[in-house]
């Protein structure tokens, strides 16, 4: 029997301590994160936190659950596979831009359109910080960075607009140094049932020195303090494409940069829903990581009924 | 007795489904069959393409070789694709009304062929049209059963009541195969069965079919043989090496299976996809209470996903494997290492096609083997193990899933495009030599911390999240026992010594006979050396070449250095392989330090067959130590 405790932010802080530049954003996003584990009272040993290569992705060895530090750009399909096996699972994936939009791009997209149950966490400072500083992929042109010998000649993607299109039905916006918001937001994004995502501005002191602190605190608003009556919840089917529509509007603004929850859709099927009714009506009650395989070392398929239609 | 068959024509009208039914048909007249399909990496469009095989009283049916007893062909061009595989008593059932053709009347036949028909027909003095080839064929001993096919068809059609063309169309697999089946004798019941079984659900169809095959049977006199009705004793199945490989799967406890399309691995992991779900047994303990039970199939959006999401299962808990060809396998270069470094055991089914790069999608080769064994970065402990025939995909399926889980190590199960498409009635497997070993997760009393790779043993204790209430790192870094990064010389030194005798581990408890099997006169002066499908056709050439062993070599690695350096000690050796450098020579010099007598290589795409093995063994008898084959059916 598992013991009833009510958990502190300190129940999930691994006993090494993070290894960051000092005033580093990631501070903010791993405090965050520890806030919302503990506010969801989660058992670390049911949180799987994943992660591929980077700073931001050895955050991970700084968090008292389990964890799976993957390689790079991979911790989406890593994550994936391992919630497939046992949807009971709470798992989130940490990573960079360089590893969540450059190098696994892809796996972000079909993530996106499968609306497995679990929750992305992409902690954007626009460079490669553990390789000295290249240009991240939602680097914006013409910026130039102090390690890039000359300014950003590629354009940048917005994470947000990849998710929103890619099909991920919670889509929110974070800035590190504001922790309680961060945290309500990783919340949310834990609670929601589909795939959800979550940018967080997580600037990089050291090779970052356009897009800092002051750069985006010019710049940032709370869409529900600039629109009190910001609802971006879908409470019913016809409301989808205004909802979306609005989330767009927001997530295209680029002198001002909005944070909070741009979009949430719980009435999309998760894949687990659908893997359920299409394929096989004990998923979650059995996945596959919960099926004894064998009695006595004897398979628990019936082989000859498996293959009956094959039998001459 | 032993009948070899082929069965051609443009692909994508037909050829396959007539090839099924006439294989059911032969066997439901109690006969077990051994065939396998030749086919362009295309969907339709006319290339040539065609089933080739052997029907036999016994099981196993001996390997086809270069040469048929009986040709059945949809059309003229297929007639001169296989001209140069009939022999004096072969017997030839085509299409008169395609008399006048030549080689260039036939746009999807490959120009190099054309060209070598023409030189051909040159060279022999007669006119390049198909009736020219055919007379040849005539004179030179070729039975031949020239029929005007669509005159019969539209005859019988208008009998039963078709007259749509395109109806009319359709009725020509089954009438190719009546044919057939007619020459060997088979009743009308026997290819009724074929007709019930390969097209399907359509009542009216198979009545209109079975009419036609009825009609055509009664156009041909002449018997290759007659065979009669037998009852084989014991329950055959009918399936090709995909399914064989899936239904091994399910079988053995694997419940998570991903892949990105790739011919001709997809049919493996959609097989264990469209059998979901599973019926359970009688005796399946708590399971019991539940009819069916389900797995995850899992189609991912490329390789580099397709591996890590079947790790990802793994992780959590659930026997996991991939299905994949060379270059989906090349993207799972980085994962593998991974999979190494974290420990984590996942089976990759590697069937193994015609490269480099997309190659010969389609066809047959064994060019990855040292691939496999070196694949990924840095050094790690890995399993590499080749299926040979349908019952060694069936079985492996279940020990590489075995060995994955007690090793935590990645498996690479090397098969190949031969196997994917060997289509077989044979004796179906006998499931209580089945042995599923699992290893229970530890399970703490209250969530804590746990060692994910302690020390004091070379494969940890099992934690799976949520289920061992363990708290625990797993990690691609080199790390302490704790899954902490770690650079420490001192631990990383324990680290790596800790995973590399991993190695020594799968070495000392796999039993030597799943590592190799000697095959013929112990104290033979000289061994064939081979491994994966080249098996049956070796094996079946033993029978014709006396006094000659046959070394089979299943683990690849670890190499099973000291057993194979036993055997070919003081012996000629003739390596046979399905690729161009000799792979297992060159990896038995490496590891066995035996320095090979021969290698007999086969590089076109196409396997290895009972002739070439014959021809190989006799060249390798006059002293030639570079063989290369070149047949090409």
């Amino acid at each position: 029997m598992q013991q009833l405790v009510k958990r502190t932010p300190a129940d999930y802080r691994w006993v090494r301590p993070p290894e960051w530049c000092p005033g580093c954003g990631h501070f903010g996003v791993l405090q965050s994160l520890y806030n919302a584990f503990a506010e969801l009272n989660l058992d670390p040993s049911k949180i799987v936190l994943v992660s591929g290569i980077g700073c931001s992705s050895r955050l991970p060895h700084f968090v008292r659950t389990t964890s799976v530090h993957a390689i790079h750009g991979r911790a989406i399909p890593y994550a994936l596979g391992i919630k497939l096996a046992n949807p009971s699972l709470e798992v989130v994936v940490v990573g960079g831009d360089g590893d969540l939009m450059a190098i696994g791009g892809n796996h972000l997209l079909h993530l996106g359109r499968r609306n497995v149950d679990m929750t992305v966490i992409l902690m954007d400072n626009s460079v490669y910080g553990l390789t000295r500083g290249q240009a991240g992929p939602t680097l914006p042109p013409g910026l130039k960075v102090k390690a890039i010998p000359k300014a950003n000649p590629q354009g940048e993607i917005n994470p947000l607009l990849l998710a929103l299109t890619a099909g991920f039905t919670f889509i929110a916006r974070g800035y590190s140094y504001d922790i309680k918001y961060t945290t309500k937001l990783i919340v949310e994004a834990i609670r929601h049932k589909g795939s959800a995502f979550v940018q967080v501005y997580s600037p990089c002191v050291t090779y970052n020195n356009i897009m800092t602190r002051e750069w985006y605190e010019k710049r940032i608003y709370k869409l529900e303090e600039a629109d009190p009556s910001w609802d971006p919840v879908v409470h019913d089917e016809k409301e989808v494409d205004t909802k979306i529509r609005k989330a767009l509007d927001k997530i295209v603004e680029r002198d001002r940069l909005p944070l909070g929850i741009f979009y949430k859709n719980e009435l999309v099927p998760t894949f687990e829903e659908r893997y359920e009714s299409i394929y096989d009506p004990n998923y979650r009650a059995l996945p596959p990581a919960l099926q004894p395989i064998e009695v006595d070392g004897k398979p628990v398929v019936d082989f000859e009924k498996l293959i009956a239609d094959k039998i001459l | 007795m032993k009948i070899n068959f082929l069965i051609g024509g443009p692909q994508g009208r037909g050829v396959e489904t007539a090839s099924f039914m006439f294989i059911y048909g032969v066997g439901s007249a109690g006969y077990y069959v051994f065939a396998r399909r030749e086919f362009w990496s295309n969907i339709a469009g006319g290339r040539h393409s065609y089933v080739v095989g052997s029907i036999s009283e016994s099981w196993p049916a001996p390997a086809p070789g270069n040469s048929v007893d009986l040709a059945l062909t949809f059309d003229g061009h297929a007639v001169l694709e296989h001209v140069f595989h009939l022999r004096r008593g072969s017997y030839l059932v085509y299409n008169t009304e395609e008399d006048s053709k030549t080689p260039d009347s036939y746009t999807m036949m490959s120009k190099a062929l054309a060209e070598r028909l023409k030189n051909f027909a040159k060279e022999h003095g007669f006119e390049p049209t198909v009736k020219g080839y055919v007379e040849y064929l005539r004179q030179n001993g070729v039975e031949i059963i020239g029929l005007p096919y669509n005159k019969h068809i539209t005859e019988i059609g208008r009998k039963i009541g078709v007259t749509s063309p395109v109806m009319l169309a359709r009725f020509v697999n089954t009438f190719v195969v009546a044919l057939g089946a007619a020459l060997l004798g088979l009743s009308e019941e026997h290819v009724a069965s074929g007709v019930g079984f390969a097209l399907g659900k359509k009542a009216e169809v198979i009545e209109q079919n079975k009419k036609v095959a009825s009609e055509a049977m009664k156009l041909v006199e002449k018997r290759v043989a007659t065979l009669q009705q037998r009852n084989p004793q014991t329950k055959r199945v009918f399936w090709n090496g995909n399914e064989a490989s899936a239904y091994g799967k399910i079988v053995g406890g694997v419940r998570f299976v991903t892949y990105y399309p790739i011919t001709p691995a997809t049919d493996d992991a959609m097989t264990f996809e469209r059998l979901m779900p599973y019926p359970v047994s009688k005796n399946a303990g708590e399971l019991s209470k539940f009819e069916k039970i389900g797995s995850v199939a899992f189609q991912a959006e490329d390789e580099l996903a397709a591996i890590a999401i079947a790790m990802g299962g793994a992780i959590a808990g659930a026997r996991s494997a991939t299905a994949t060809s060379g270059p989906g396998f090349s993207l799972m270069a980085e994962a593998l290492s991974l999979a190494g470094m974290m420990e984590v055991g996942v089976v990759v089914t590697l069937w193994m096609r015609s490269g480099p790069s997309t190659g010969q999608a389609t066809r047959q080769a064994q060019q990855d083997l040292l691939f496999s064994l070196f694949i990924g970065h840095g050094e790690y402990p890995k399993i590499v193990y080749a299926s040979g025939d349908l019952e060694e995909v069936f079985f492996d399926n279940i020990k590489v899933a075995n060995w994955a889980e007690r090793y935590r190590v990645p498996v690479i199960h090397l098969v190949d495009k031969n196997l994917s498409n060997t289509f077989a009635v044979m004796p179906l497997p006998d499931i209580s030599k089945v042995k599923i070993t699992t290893v229970r997760p530890v399970v703490y009393p209250q969530t804590q911390e746990a060692e994910a790779y302690p020390l004091d043993e070379i494969v940890a204790p099992k934690l799976l999240p949520g289920i061992s209430n363990a708290i625990f790192h797993l990690n691609s870094l080199e790390h302490d026992p704790e899954g902490d990064p770690e650079e420490d010389p001192v631990v990383v030194t324990k680290m790596f010594e800790k995973r590399m005798a991993k190695i020594r581990l799968i070495e000392g408890e796999i039993p030597p006979e799943e590592k190799v099997l000697y095959f013929g006169p112990k104290d033979a002066e000289k061994v064939i050396v081979g491994w994966g499908s080249t098996k049956p056709a070796i094996l079946t050439a033993l029978d014709e070449l006396k006094d000659v062993g046959f070394l089979y070599v299943k683990m690849l690695y670890p190499f099973p250095s000291n057993i194979v350096r036993e055997y070919l000690k003081g012996r000629k050796t003739l390596f046979i392989e399905n690729n161009y450098m000799g792979q297992l020579a060159l990896i038995t010099r490496m590891f066995a330090g035996v320095e090979p007598t021969a290698v007999a290589i086969k590089f076109n795409g196409r396997p290895i067959t009972t002739d070439d093995v014959v021809a190989a063994y006799r060249r390798f008898e006059t002293g030639e130590n570079v063989i290369k084959i070149e047949s090409d059916l």
